[in-house]
Parts: structure tokens; C-alpha cells; sequence
């Protein structure tokens, strides 16, 4: 009788944890074929606990190719641009829209910086920690379309995204921390050729190197755009 | 309100946003934590109980300090200035090399040799010139100038306004008018060489229409207008990649070798190395094939392969454009698409072309990215470029001899780099501050260790908040950004004097503190032209 009631007890906890192992799934973005070409227009909400924070709220656009990804925050007319060449090397655009100003950070201003990109991440604007503390709990749909709902177990930094599986793209991401929230949602997503919005045409953008900023002190537009440029960054805050 | 990054690791970085109002999902994806591994750190110790300085230093007792003191005082006074004329100036140029700069690479290559003392020990090639001056960099209108106004003293005497290329300080910044600027440009020593029928080469690892080398060969009121895409549309003075191309003087540079593709192509030729990217001009004009039209027996190539099938002795007109913008720094040179020569070896090919003509040469040699990366807060780069000058250097002393070629070593300004603290003997230099005897890093107030290598501003802040814990860090990775004082996104040049090496003819006129504006005033005297004319 003991003997089995041990074993019955053995498989219950087998079948528990193999069902467990089922439903609650790791994020595993396909990243061996080229993910769908999209332009999608986000909604940023960033709120605070402190109730006498305002809300503040962005509306940008990502489009997203093969070999190129571009934002464009519709707040301030700005963007990114991200280029992979055929030998896999990554260069990064700052786009001021306004000012018809561009400034090129080659491959390597961006070592020089201390910046190693990871390209998955910047398509699918999911980080590889990020990924890695994400399980799954249910299904979903966003927009009409088959989605997955994800969240991390960490109560100190709460992280939930709803996942587009076709698209393989975030529909919401969620974040949670030290009195504020910030959410970034879908508003609309369309197939990259069928965008009603035309990608912000910079081809006559006064280009400058981010290499030559340090010599641009009297330039008075690359004065008025340097604090929002990308340098280097710390790495133990 | 948070007012640290830390929290934003996925979509936005909040603080990024507050700081602009905007989301940006970039600056989010890169990482540079250069942590210590376990393993890295075992590893790290076993080097540094390899390398006892304490041990190594044992060899310098007071005996050691007389006798090698001795023995430089007895070279010292075996040394005999050359009165002699030159048959050839090579002129290089460390960009933003700085004192402290030239100190630190001494240690960081002197650290690397086998059997060293500790790395201070170490000499790079130029230091062990004979000659020594300082130079006061200042420009007519900014105490603190930029590669502009200090590369026309150092080229042609004069010095001028920041931003403007070998021009008095006459003309207005961005003056458009060719008239103008024809009334009030001032000769170059490369065009007084072309002019007496020398050769002339211009090398450098930045783009080649950048203000150091364009100093050399273009008259300009404004650095930036390297190509027409940059210039005014009512401007009729001719952009710097044209003016290097319709060089007027003699028979033409013979040698340009550097970076600035794009300044030559037209915007509809596509990039030879680089797919998706096209030329940069808006006239339609390819420069490269008019070099080629231009000048018989002329080559032009834009990678190393190209450069490598280069036969100095068949070429006279050689034009190098390796990049469409500024070519790598040293150390990421390897993992170039193309493939790009090294200082080193564009100076000695260029050595190989000019020194065919009997009557000299006078070559300009730049390592322009020193100054790109002290920008950017990262000392190894700009530490690893100027040993690459130093190899450059010690390349030119091989292939020439100082009784009939004058060298000489400068900078065109410093940049705020410093070597601080007491770190004990042989401590690596771009490690923490351990001192003398201790176990342990030093500690700043709050308990916290420090790097030996600083800067006074620039993209390295890490505040508002307390300094970070660099316990666990691994500081001597090349993409570290060493801390900085005040928050710039660029770190800035710095305003006190920079060295001038000498060698060769005339080279014993290089002493004491001098105007920038000498060191052309010795090379036209080695060179016997007649200054400004």
C-alpha cells in the first residue's frame, strides 16, 4: 500500500512538472530567418507613483528590414537609424529631423564608445536579459492577432510584454520599478510595404561624423543637439 | 523620481528620455560591463605576481642611477648640432598628443616588453630624439585652439583663427569670397617645396580634407567644408578635396594617403567597400579619376590590397583613400572590411615614392585619431595611436638618415588626459591605483578604487550619482571610458604646451618654450626657403 501511494505520489509530481513545463514557456525569439518587415507606431506612457508627476506621453514609429531598423519619435522630430552591412558590421544614425542634421557613428566610434550592439535585441527591442527572465502564462490577442503573454518573477522590477508571435515583436511591454511605470503599446502595425506613414526622407541631411563633434564647439546646431546625442555611457551605476 | 539609469534595462531608458523628452531604443542594447570573471581575475593576479615590480626594481639602486645618468651625460655632450642644410623634412603630427598622452603610451608599450622595469622606464621612438622644445598653442583668438589654427603655425608660420585653414587672421570664419581668401592665404611649407621642385606627401589616419593635412594644401576659411556637399551655394571658393586635387604648385603632391572617400566621390557612384553607401559629393565630380587624369605615372587605391600591389618605383602620383570617412583606429584596423594599411606602413611607402627625387621631400605624417579618441574618453585607443606614431616614426629614422633629413615630432594641441594618484612601480597603466607595498587598490573618500587614467571632462562622468565601484571592473578594456570630472558628450582639448622632437639638420634650433609658429620657421631654415614667401 505504501509502495504505492509512493509511486503515485512520484508520478502526480512527474505529471505536475511536465505540465508546468508545458504551459510556462521561455521567449525564444526565431531568429534563424529574417523577421517580418514592419512599421509599427508605439505609445509611450511613462507614469509615476507620485501622483504630482505628470504622465508622460510618446508616439514614435519603428520601421523595421532585413539589414535596417528606424524610429522616428514624433514628439521632437527625431530618430535612429541602424544599418547592417553584408559583412555584419553595424553603424548607427542620430536623425534630427528638424535641423536636417545627421550625425554617423561608424563601427568603430561605436567600439570606441563602449558599444556593443546586439542587433536581435534592437529588432525586436527585447534585450537578451530581458528574454532570458520572461515565461510565459497565457495566451492573448492584440490587435486581432494570435499573441503570448509574458512576465518575469522578479517583484522588484516587474516586466510583462505580450508577444506577437507572427510578427515576432513585442505588442506591449510593460515595466515596473522604483516608483514609475512605463509602458509602450502598439497603436498600429502594418507590413513595412504597405506603411501608410513614408520613412523620413534624410538624404540631403547635413551628415557629421560623431568622431568630428569634439571639434564642432562653435557650430551653434551641433551645440543645440549635442546633449541629446549618444557618447559614452558608464557601466557600473 | 529616479534619477539613475539603472532601472531602465528593456524598451526606454528613462533617464535618456527625461534628458531629451524622447524614446530611443538604442542606447538601451549595449553593453560594456567588462566585468571580471573569476577566471579573469585569478589570471590577472597570476600576471601581476609574474610581474613583481619590486622584484625587477631591485636593479635600480643608486649605483644604476649614476652610472645610466653617466652615460646620458656623456652622449649628451658627444651630441653635435647639424649646421647643415636638409635634403628632406618629415614632419609628424600626434593630433591632440598631449604630454600626458606620450607619457602614458610610453608605459602601456613599455609594460608589454619582456624584462621591463615596470613600463615607466620605456621610451617611445620620437623621445629619444635629441632635440626638445615646447610649443605655446594658443590662436589669435582662443586660448584653448583646434587643429586648424595650430596646424597653419606649425605649416606655414602664422598663426590665425580657430576653424580656418592656412589663412591670416584677417578672414572672417566661413568667409565665402575665393577673392578674399586669395588676398589674405598664406604659403605652406609643402608648397614652398613644390615650388623648389621637391616632392611632397601628406599621410594621415584621418580623413585627408581634415584640418590637420588640409592645413598642408588647401586655403579655407571653414574646416568643415571638405567636400561641395558641405559648402555654401553662393561660396566661390573651392571646397578641400578640389583644392587637394587642383593643387597648384609644382608638379602636385605626389603622395596623399589617408581617409575621406566620400569627400571624392560623386553621391551617385557607390562606396567600393562599404554596400548601401555612396559618394558624398553633389557635383558629380569623382576626384579619384581626375587624379588620375591629372597626374601621369598616378595610382590611386582605396584598400590594402590595392596598397600592397603599389610599386613605388613605377608610381609618382600615389592617392590612398582607405575609408569614406576617417580611417580605423590601430587597434580595430585588423577587423576592417577592406582592410586598411598602418601608419607605419603608409609612411614608409610614401618615404619609398618621395625619396626618388634627388632634390628631397618634405612629408607630412598625421596620427589624427589620438585626438578622435580622447574625444571619446578612451584613453587605450588613443594610447595604442600613438604607439602606432612612435612605429611610424622609428619606420621614417630606418629608411632615412639624419644627416641630410630633419624629423620632427609635435602636437597640435593637448587634450585634457591626466595620469594621477601614486600607483605603485610597474602598476598597469590603465589599471586601479594600488600603492606602493599594498595589497589593495587605493580608495578615494567614500572608499571607493580609481583609475590612474582620467580626464578632466567628457563623455566618462558617471554622476550625479557617487562614483561606481570599479572593484570588479576590468578598466584595461579597450572600450572602457576612464572616469571623467565634468559631464561633456565630447571631451575637450587643453591649452598647455606640447612637445616638439627633433632630429637632423637644424634640429638643435628646437629649445626652450617657442611660439607653435617656429617649428615652420626651423623647417623652411633646414630647408633654406625663405619663410612665408
Amino acid at each position: 500500500m505504501l509502495k504505492n501511494l509512493y509511486l503515485f505520489s512520484i508520478l502526480l509530481i512527474l505529471g505536475l512538472t511536465a505540465c508546468a513545463q508545458c504551459s510556462v514557456k521561455p521567449l525564444q525569439i526565431q531568429s534563424q530567418q529574417p523577421l517580418p518587415a514592419l512599421a509599427v507606431e508605439y505609445e509611450t506612457v511613462i507614469s509615476f507613483d507620485d501622483t504630482d508627476q505628470a504622465q508622460q506621453v510618446y508616439l514614435w514609429r519603428f520601421y523595421r528590414a532585413a539589414n535596417r531598423l528606424e524610429t522616428h519619435n514624433l514628439h521632437d522630430n527625431s530618430g535612429e537609424i541602424w544599418t547592417r552591412s553584408v559583412y555584419g558590421s553595424i553603424s548607427y544614425q542620430r536623425v534630427f529631423h528638424t535641423q536636417q542634421v545627421i550625425i554617423d557613428y561608424l563601427p568603430g566610434d561605436l567600439k570606441a564608445i563602449g558599444a556593443k550592439i546586439d542587433w536581435l535585441a534592437l529588432s525586436t527591442l527585447l534585450d537578451s536579459d530581458m528574454i532570458e527572465s520572461l515565461r510565459s502564462d497565457t495566451q492573448a490577442e492584440f490587435l486581432g492577432r494570435p499573441a503570448t503573454h509574458y512576465k518575469n518573477s522578479d517583484p522588484n522590477k516587474t516586466i510583462e510584454i505580450v508577444w506577437l508571435e507572427q510578427e515576432q515583436l513585442p505588442a506591449l511591454i510593460r515595466r515596473t520599478e522604483q516608483g514609475h511605470t512605463i509602458v509602450s503599446r502598439i497603436k498600429t502595425i502594418h507590413a513595412l510595404h504597405q506603411s501608410p506613414w513614408a520613412l523620413p526622407d534624410s538624404a540631403d541631411y547635413s551628415v557629421t561624423d560623431f568622431a568630428d563633434l569634439g571639434d564642432k564647439e562653435n557650430d551653434a546646431v551641433i551645440r543645440q543637439i549635442l546633449p541629446k546625442l549618444k557618447a559614452g555611457h558608464s557601466h557600473a551605476r | 523620481m529616479p534619477d539613475t539609469l539603472s532601472f531602465y534595462h528593456a524598451l526606454f531608458d528613462y533617464g535618456y528620455c527625461r534628458r531629451q523628452n524622447v524614446p530611443s531604443i538604442g542606447k538601451v542594447f549595449m553593453h560594456n560591463d567588462y566585468k571580471l570573471t573569476s577566471g579573469a581575475v585569478i589570471l590577472a593576479a597570476l600576471l601581476l605576481a609574474a610581474t613583481d615590480s619590486h622584484a625587477q626594481n631591485k636593479l635600480e639602486t643608486p649605483d644604476f642611477w649614476l652610472e645610466s645618468g653617466q652615460k646620458s651625460l656623456a652622449a649628451a655632450e658627444r651630441l653635435r648640432p647639424n649646421e647643415g642644410y636638409a635634403k628632406n623634412v618629415i614632419l609628424f603630427v600626434g593630433d591632440g598628443m598631449g604630454i600626458s598622452t606620450i607619457t602614458a603610451a610610453r608605459i602601456l608599450e613599455g609594460q608589454a616588453k619582456v624584462g621591463n622595469r615596470g613600463g615607466e622606464e620605456n621610451s617611445l621612438s620620437f623621445e629619444q630624439l635629441p632635440y626638445l622644445a615646447l610649443s605655446k598653442t594658443y590662436s589669435v583668438n582662443q586660448q584653448t585652439a583646434d587643429s586648424a589654427p595650430t596646424m597653419t603655425a606649425i605649416i606655414s608660420g602664422v598663426k590665425t583663427n580657430d576653424g580656418e585653414l592656412s589663412v591670416g587672421m584677417q578672414v572672417a570664419r566661413k568667409e565665402k569670397s575665393a577673392e578674399v581668401i586669395n588676398v589674405y592665404q598664406v604659403k605652406t611649407l609643402i608648397e614652398q617645396a613644390e615650388e623648389h621642385g621637391l616632392s611632397t606627401g601628406i599621410v594621415s589616419t584621418a580623413r585627408i580634407t581634415h584640418a590637420t593635412p588640409a592645413v598642408c594644401y588647401a586655403h579655407i576659411s571653414e574646416r568643415d567644408w571638405e567636400s561641395d556637399a558641405q559648402m555654401p551655394a553662393d561660396a566661390t571658393v573651392k571646397d578641400i578635396a578640389s583644392q587637394l586635387i587642383d593643387f597648384p604648385y609644382g608638379n602636385g603632391l605626389e603622395v596623399a594617403l589617408g581617409g575621406g572617400r566620400s569627400m571624392f566621390l560623386p553621391n551617385t557612384m557607390p562606396d567600393p567597400e562599404d554596400a548601401g553607401k555612396f559618394g558624398g559629393r553633389k557635383d558629380g565630380q569623382n576626384l579619384t579619376q581626375k587624379w588620375l587624369d591629372h597626374y601621369p605615372h598616378s595610382i590611386y587605391v582605396y584598400d590594402k590590397a590595392g596598397f600592397e600591389a603599389i610599386d613605388p618605383k613605377h608610381t609618382d602620383h600615389l592617392l590612398g583613400l582607405f575609408e569614406r570617412s576617417h580611417m580605423e583606429y590601430e587597434y580595430d584596423r585588423a577587423s576592417d572590411t577592406a582592410g586598411e594599411p598602418s601608419l607605419t606602413e603608409m609612411t614608409a611607402t610614401a618615404i619609398d615614392i618621395l625619396a626618388k627625387n634627388k632634390k628631397g621631400y618634405v612629408l607630412m605624417v598625421e596620427a589624427g585619431r589620438i585626438d578622435h579618441a580622447h574625444h571619446a574618453g578612451n584613453a587605450y585607443r588613443a594610447l595604442t595611436d600613438t604607439v602606432e606614431l612612435s612605429n611610424a616614426v622609428r619606420k621614417a629614422l630606418e629608411k632615412t638618415h639624419s644627416k641630410d633629413t630633419l624629423i620632427v615630432v609635435t602636437a597640435d594641441h593637448s587634450h585634457t588626459f591626466t595620469i594621477a594618484g601614486y600607483p605603485e612601480r610597474g602598476n598597469p597603466i590603465m589599471g586601479l591605483v594600488k600603492h606602493p607595498g599594498s595589497d589593495t587598490f587605493a580608495l578615494d573618500q567614500n572608499g571607493l578604487p580609481y583609475t590612474t587614467l582620467g580626464y578632466a571632462n567628457g563623455p566618462g562622468y558617471r554622476g550625479p550619482n557617487a562614483r561606481p565601484d570599479l572593484a570588479a571592473i576590468n578598466t584595461a578594456h579597450p572600450d572602457f571610458l576612464q572616469e571623467a570630472s565634468i559631464p561633456l558628450e565630447n571631451e575637450t582639448h587643453a591649452a598647455e604646451d606640447v612637445a616638439i622632437f627633433a632630429s637632423g639638420p637644424k634640429a638643435h634650433l628646437f629649445h626652450g618654450v617657442q611660439e607653435q609658429s617656429y617649428i615652420y620657421q626651423v623647417m623652411a631654415n633646414a630647408l633654406r626657403f625663405k619663410p612665408g614667401l
